[in-house]
């Protein structure tokens, strides 16, 4: 190895896609080091934080990371009727409700345990690609120090440098980003808290939807996700408005204010570079039509922890063989995420009257799981004027 | 040029994810304007608590 090169892997973020990818990369014997911006790890949090059990098959949800455990979704359309969706299988899509500063504190945990360094307050700033790998400037509590690394992985979320500046990709448009307020909320009373509930239409929020994502004890998430494109309002307004517009809400309190960006986006064709991969947020992995993020980066830093231990044992870090990343991730994540993709986009066309027509189509359905797939694959069967938009649902 | 008034700022970075020009970076806590803003309105638009205005 050249001197010079301090680190196999130098990772941008420690969410859990940042995390996860240097778990599994310290576990097959690749030095790395993991830098995040802010002071602690999983704060603040940016997030819903549900979850599907399927996070299971690859991380242990430990107890004080679980919030609540769901045994449902109730979906309302815009005319206030809903349908309800139980969870009968172990692949729910929401079925966890998480403590995120937790589950993501202890994500980092088993990285650290797996071997990797971690450095809080730190910034990476420039990257430049060399000889050997890409040479990093990380500004540390104010001071500057550069280091090398065979390969960089950009983990640093929606609003990734890394992607940007090494060319991979443009910004994101104003229709691949949900604008998103929430509030944590207390004392909430009269609605069924062992359910999560989804409120769709162009009033309650326009190009997305508004959740209650429950956390045990009266408590839960209430937010909002919009298209910025399709309102001049803020989410901030239209949560305001929904909380307002709540009986249940009447008499909650607000314990924490959270505001993100989630990318709505399809797929990169491209998310390598030499010497370069990009996971999570930062690859636009989170689910188009749900807003979901945890588990397709957890998934993609599996794949990218791999391909990294494959390109140093073959001395090859160039995009050429780092495309297996690409090959694999599009496979796992990219072709639900592209399918999932259409049906936003769909569904985001839809007026109120025909989103209360689809969800009253549903009533009589009694679903076998908690998923979106499942979810308008009935849709489709029952109103079959949907198939020529969205393909691959159904089987 | 914009401005971004960081009371009302919920720290999300979702203004730098939609700015084309990289002039944007969320640093620590705080949306600082580090490059050359081209006034597209990107930010201002994605922002979800109206903390953006351009000038």
């Amino acid at each position: 190895m050249n001197k010079n090169v301090e680190y196999d892997l130098i990772i941008v973020g420690g969410g859990p896609a940042g995390a996860y990818t240097g778990k599994i990369a310290s576990k097959l014997g690749l030095e790395t080091l993991i830098v995040e911006k802010r002071q602690e790890i999983g704060s603040p949090v940016r997030c819903a934080e549900g979850v599907g059990k399927k996070i299971e098959e690859y991380v242990n949800v430990a107890e004080e990371a679980l919030a609540k455990d769901v045994k449902g979704a109730r979906i309302y359309s815009p005319s206030n009727n809903y349908i309800d969706m139980l969870e009968e299988d172990a692949g729910a899509e929401v079925g966890y409700i998480l403590n995120r500063k937790v589950f993501d504190q202890k994500l980092v945990e088993e990285a650290i345990k797996a071997g990797a360094d971690v450095k809080l307050k730190t910034r990476a700033s420039e990257f430049e690609q060399t000889e050997d790998g890409i040479r990093v400037k990380l500004v540390n509590n104010g001071a500057s120090i550069t280091l090398e690394s065979k390969i960089l992985i950009g983990a640093d979320g929606v609003e990734s440098l890394v992607g940007k500046k090494m060319d991979i990709y443009n910004n994101l448009k104003l229709n691949e980003i949900e604008s998103c307020a929430q509030f944590l909320m207390t004392g909430i009373n009269g609605i069924d808290l062992d359910y999560t509930h989804f409120y769709v239409g162009n009033e309650v929020a326009p190009g997305g939807y508004a959740w209650i994502f429950p956390k045990g004890d009266k408590k839960a998430n209430v937010g909002i996700g919009i298209l910025p494109n399709g309102t001049d309002k803020s989410a901030y307004h239209y949560l305001k408005k929904f909380v307002e517009q709540r009986e249940y809400l009447k008499n909650a309190k607000i314990l924490e204010e959270i505001y993100g960006g989630v990318p709505v986006a399809s797929p990169l064709e491209e998310a390598v570079d030499d010497n370069v991969m990009l996971v999570g947020d930062s690859a636009r992995q989170s689910d188009p039509l749900t807003g979901g993020g945890i588990l397709n980066a957890i998934k993609a830093g599996k794949i990218a922890g791999e391909v990294a231990k494959e390109a140093i044992e073959s001395n090859n870090c160039k995009k050429d063989f780092l495309k297996r990343y690409d090959e694999r991730r599009l496979e796992e994540i990219g072709q639900k995420n592209e399918r999932n993709y259409d049906a936003k986009e769909l569904f985001q066309k839809l007026s109120d009257e025909e989103l209360n027509s689809l969800i009253s189509s549903l009533e009589e359905v009694s679903f076998e799981s908690l998923s979106v797939t499942e979810l308008v694959s009935e849709l489709i069967k029952t109103n079959p004027w949907l198939s020529d938009e969205i393909d691959g649902f159904i089987d | 040029m914009i401005e971004v008034d960081s009371e009302m700022c919920g720290h999300c970075g979702a203004c730098v994810g939609v700015c084309p020009e990289n002039a944007l970076d969320l640093v620590g806590y705080n949306i600082k304007v580090v490059g050359e803003c081209i006034s597209c309105g990107n930010c201002e638009e994605v922002c979800p608590v109206n903390a953006i205005t351009r000038d």
